[in-house]
């Protein structure tokens, strides 16, 4: 018995079944007490103040030298009093700017455009275009601009000469001749349909798939004729055979829009009406009206020919513009220049800011395509689109959040409870390198949460995590000793005169365009409708039926 | 008195099973020792790696046991109280979500 139980093939079996039971009873005494201090200290982590994500001087330094470069822009100033320099072709990649209200996204715009500016002025190649919905920022940009403009007198002839508006206030507007394919860049039909697209999809007015056909090909007629979009013309060109038989017909060069044309008197008045509805919904304010219908040819007069530069669109709502007005301004200002990228090229970069652009194209899904596409071809055209934002996450469709996350080389966040959960999911791993990634996620949305004012978390993507101070942007009227009002005053005489016209000047256009189109001698009335005959009884019609058929024998 | 004869052949033959036996008792005991070192190497590094998102899901936490004891160790490691181990846990990725099998 005993022999049998010694025996080596049992003795194997013992064995066999044993070790296991004590190796892991040897190493899950180990595993447990490594474990639990583990997760002991993470626990206790999770219920600690978020570690300062900010890389410590050794750790920023390799950033920093990776970001200098020719003409540096300041982006903020380190804890260490070191600043954050980032030469002109760093930084003219795309960049994503967030922030809740008065954190310092504004101030650090203004402060990167002052730079631009001065560097522009002394004869750089670049162009910037700055589109703000929400005028803060323009209005400092044109007082810091008035004061410049008095304070250094050898940039004036530049500024004159470079400065381009958009302006629609009470007295003056910027003609927009949205229907004038000067410079050729695109073909008719290009435009024609970029112009519609904006407009249907950009208007708050529902396009069925007959009024959106009517507006594209109408969008393609005035292009071919560079005709504004007057609804007094439109109204004739739909309901007046003669008028297209005699004016727009000869005119028409392009064959699509000569073919609709000949056959738009067979479209049911239905959609008549709602396409002319439509056409004059946007253009009941007068500023938009004016801006869109000043015809090109009277302007050549009164507006000098300016050299591409700084390019300052207003388009807030204010007490012109309601805010559906202003929305459809700045959406039709983007995308005019969105869809000039392809034209541009690496040599002379141009730097897009464009404000609040996730809460104007918030209830335009349709608008975040061609958005997301101009961002992810920019680069190849020495374009950047910078993107000051608040309650980026929420506003913007997800195909436009998805496209900045992957296209901006640059985040920079301010303070923000709404930004700091979607950007806590792109905290790169260098910030925590050691926490897990829920940790590393909580960690870095309680930092943005609890950022103090004009402090923001800087990344560049590839670099360290840099935590800094926005620029110190003094404020205009403080830096030129000259109060708000006179240097605005200053802007409004010297450079806005150069690219806006008085309304009473675009009013008069208009009206000799109306009169010169509408009210020329050759074109004949309508030809009256045939008189359906009325009688008054059954006499009546036997006597018409009679002298009917004596006038037939 | 049981016969002798009768207790040795029983004895011979549970020894028969036991040698017949050794083969397959062999090839398990060196598959569990293979899947202990497998479940060590995890516990030791502590992450489980989606392999769908690339998340790394932290294992050694505050472990809130079905039988109602908690501890902090490994979710990898069986309860301290009643020896249950989940077979599997949620990613925590964003979006994500998906079942990761425990080792």
């Amino acid at each position: 018995m005993v022999a049998l139980v010694l025996s080596p093939p049992v003795c194997g079996v013992w064995l066999a079944l044993a070790a296991p039971l004590v190796a892991a009873a040897f190493w899950s005494r180990d595993l447990r007490s490594l474990t639990a201090e583990r997760a002991i200290a993470y626990e206790r982590r999770k219920h600690l103040p978020a570690t300062p994500p900010a890389a410590p001087e050794d750790e920023a330094s390799p950033t920093l030298a990776r970001l200098a470069g020719d003409h540096p822009l300041t982006f903020g100033v380190l804890t260490s009093g070191q600043q954050v320099q980032v030469g002109l072709r760093q930084a003219l990649f795309s960049g994503l700017i967030l922030g809740a209200p008065g954190m310092g996204k504004t101030r650090w715009l203004l402060s990167a455009i002052r730079t631009l500016v001065l560097l522009m002025a002394t004869g750089h190649p670049l162009d910037v275009v700055l589109v703000d919905p929400k005028p803060e920022t323009f209005d400092v940009a044109a007082e810091w601009l008035g004061g410049l403009y008095l304070t250094r007198p050898g940039l004036r002839s530049w500024l004159k000469r470079s400065v381009r508006v958009f302006l629609f206030d009470r007295d003056r507007i910027s003609p927009l001749t949205p229907y004038v394919n000067a410079d050729g860049l695109f073909t008719n039909a290009y435009l024609a349909s970029f112009r519609s697209a904006v407009f249907i999809d950009a208007g708050d007015a529902e396009f069925t798939d007959a009024t959106a056909y009517a507006r594209k090909m109408y969008d393609l007629v005035l292009l071919d004729l560079g005709w504004p979009p007057l609804v007094s013309v439109a109204a004739r060109f739909f309901q007046d055979e003669a008028f297209r038989r005699r004016v727009v017909l000869p005119r028409l060069r392009n064959p699509q829009a000569k073919a609709w044309a000949e056959i738009v008197g067979s479209l049911s008045k239905g959609v008549t009406n709602a396409f002319l509805w439509r056409l004059g919904e946007v253009q009941a304010y007068p500023q938009l009206w004016a801006a869109l219908n000043t015809p090109a040819a009277g302007l050549a007069g009164l507006l000098p020919t300016l050299t591409p530069g700084l390019t300052l669109a207003r388009v807030g709502p204010d007490t012109t513009l309601t805010d559906a007005a202003a929305r459809l301004l700045a959406r039709y200002l983007i995308f005019d220049v969105l869809a000039r990228i392809p034209t541009r090229t690496q040599a002379r970069p141009q730097l897009l800011a464009l404000e609040e652009l996730a809460a104007l194209v918030a209830d335009s899904p349709k608008l975040a395509t061609p958005i997301a596409q101009a961002l992810r071809k920019s680069r190849s055209f020495g374009t950047a689109i910078w993107a000051p934002a608040q309650d980026f996450a929420s506003a913007a469709p997800t195909e436009l959040t998805k496209a900045f996350a992957l296209a901006a080389r640059f985040i920079l966040a301010f303070r923000s409870r709404e930004e700091a959960a979607w950007l806590a999911a792109q905290a790169p791993e260098s910030f925590l390198p050691d926490a897990s990634d829920a940790e590393r996620r909580r960690a870095f949305q309680a930092t943005v949460e609890n950022l103090p004012e004009r402090e923001a978390v800087l990344w560049f993507k590839g670099g360290a995590l840099l935590r800094c101070t926005s620029p110190e942007v003094p404020d205009p009227a403080a830096e030129f000793g000259v109060s708000a009002g006179e240097l605005r005053g200053v802007f409004d005489r010297e450079l806005a005169v150069n690219s806006t016209i008085t309304m009473q000047q675009a009013e008069a256009l208009i009206g000799a365009f109306e009169s010169e189109v509408l009210g020329r001698g050759e074109v004949a009335p309508a030809p009256e409708a045939a008189r359906t005959p009325v009688f008054s009884d059954m006499d009546a019609l036997f006597d018409r039926l009679d002298s009917e058929e004596d006038a037939d024998a | 008195m049981p016969d002798p004869t009768k207790a040795a052949a029983q004895l011979a033959l549970l020894g028969l099973l036991w040698v017949l036996a050794l083969p397959v008792i062999l090839v398990r005991a060196i598959a569990q020792a293979f899947a202990a070192s497998r479940t060590r190497t995890v516990v030791r590094r502590g992450f489980l790696v989606c392999p769908y998102c690339g998340r790394g899901n932290r294992l050694d936490v505050l472990v809130r046991c079905r039988c109602g004891f908690a501890e902090f160790r490994s979710l990898a490691l069986p309860c301290g109280e009643c020896g249950y181990r989940p077979g599997w846990i949620f990613c925590s990725g964003p979006d994500c979500g998906a079942s990761l099998r425990l080792p």
